[in-house]
């Protein structure tokens, strides 16, 4: 049941958000549209969902942050030198993945 | 030529101009289906989420934050918070309003995606006028796209091995998206903060943690020089 709550909120909500601002000439106007914070909101609510999941010092076992730790810095070197991100986002998994198994094993 | 082929060669137009990215929501679409069936989503659920919310990263979100077993509300609020950018997308798409009817705007706003709206806005710097026709082609690709790849996903989610820690992958989608998007100092302070705080408060229950940190650090990183100046 929460489930559905979720999907037809969620859903109904973001419809709204697409249809209300395209319908009335006025909405593109409004003040805080054009606020800063308004456009880094959506960038700091991924970053925190992110946080605890790429840096998970409680009780998380070695090898798991040493293959989180590469995989990050391989997205951001990768998106930093070639301005792709899903090349950036395949990169940085394949390589927590592949040192992620390999680390298991030898600690 | 008639108005019936004006809208065909549009639709077509359409199509055309979002088939280089519209590849790209497959890999995620994917991922997201492989990620709703192991948040504990059936697969009717998981294509219902695709119908109705079609946003890959608020999906993402939503799924991870039903997993982790959030609140409603917080769930909701975050997914709100992540899509806030289609508000933007659909106020630069205003001058629509002047020259369309409301339920033709109504279906079209449905299929409004980042990928839809990259493709529009090209026209859009152009000065160029967009379509119905245009915007209905570019959407409708997505929309087929997104909801076979979260079908396959689905399907397949069940098969894949737990080594491949597919939660995982969502983690470094939303990375590269932030860091995408993250080019001034006072956006990547912003970023560290909410990464950093969301982490510290990482015991206060509901996933609260999500919001408070991501409200705190867009406050933050917009106050910065206000701040500095107080100091």
């Amino acid at each position: 049941m929460k489930i559905w709550i979720v999907l037809f909120s969620a859903g109904i909500l973001t419809f709204l958000m697409r249809y209300l601002p395209m319908n009335s000439p006025f909405f593109h106007k409004m003040s805080f549209l054009k606020h800063e914070a308004f456009a880094v909101l959506p960038l700091c609510v991924l970053a925190a969902l992110i946080g605890p999941d790429l840096l998970p010092w409680q009780n998380a076992p070695l090898s798991l942050c040493l293959s989180l730790a590469l995989g990050t810095i391989c997205t951001l070197v990768t998106i930093r030198k070639t301005d792709s991100t899903l090349g950036g986002a395949f990169l940085g998994y394949f390589i927590f993945v592949v040192t992620n198994f390999y680390l298991e094993k030898l600690l | 030529m008639g108005a019936s082929s004006v809208r065909v060669s549009s639709f077509r137009e359409g199509i055309i101009a979002v088939f280089p990215i519209a590849f790209g929501v497959l890999p995620i679409g994917i991922i997201f289906g492989a990620t709703a069936i192991e948040g504990g989503l059936s697969v009717f659920q998981t294509l219902a989420s695709s119908f109705l919310m079609i946003g890959g990263a608020a999906q993402i979100l939503a799924v991870t934050l039903i997993k982790e077993q959030a609140a409603t509300a917080v769930i909701v609020l975050s997914a709100l918070m992540i899509n806030l950018r289609h508000v933007v997308y659909s106020a630069r798409l205003s001058e629509l309003s002047k020259e369309h009817r409301k339920r033709t705007l109504g279906v079209l706003s449905y299929f409004l995606t980042d990928e839809c709206f990259v493709t529009l806005n090209s026209k859009l710097s152009k000065n160029e006028k967009i379509a119905p026709g245009y915007f209905f082609g570019a959407g409708l690709t997505l929309w087929i796209l997104w909801q076979l790849s979260t079908y396959a996903g689905a399907v397949l989610g069940k098969e894949l091995p737990t080594w491949l820690h597919i939660g995982y992958f969502s983690d470094f989608i939303f990375l590269a998206l932030v860091c995408q998007a993250s080019r001034s100092k006072q956006v990547i302070t912003g970023v560290l903060i909410a990464c950093f705080l969301s982490a510290l408060l990482i015991f206060i229950p509901f996933k609260l943690n999500v919001l408070i940190a991501a409200s705190i650090a867009a406050y933050v990183c917009t106050h910065t020089r206000k701040i500095a100046r107080s100091l």
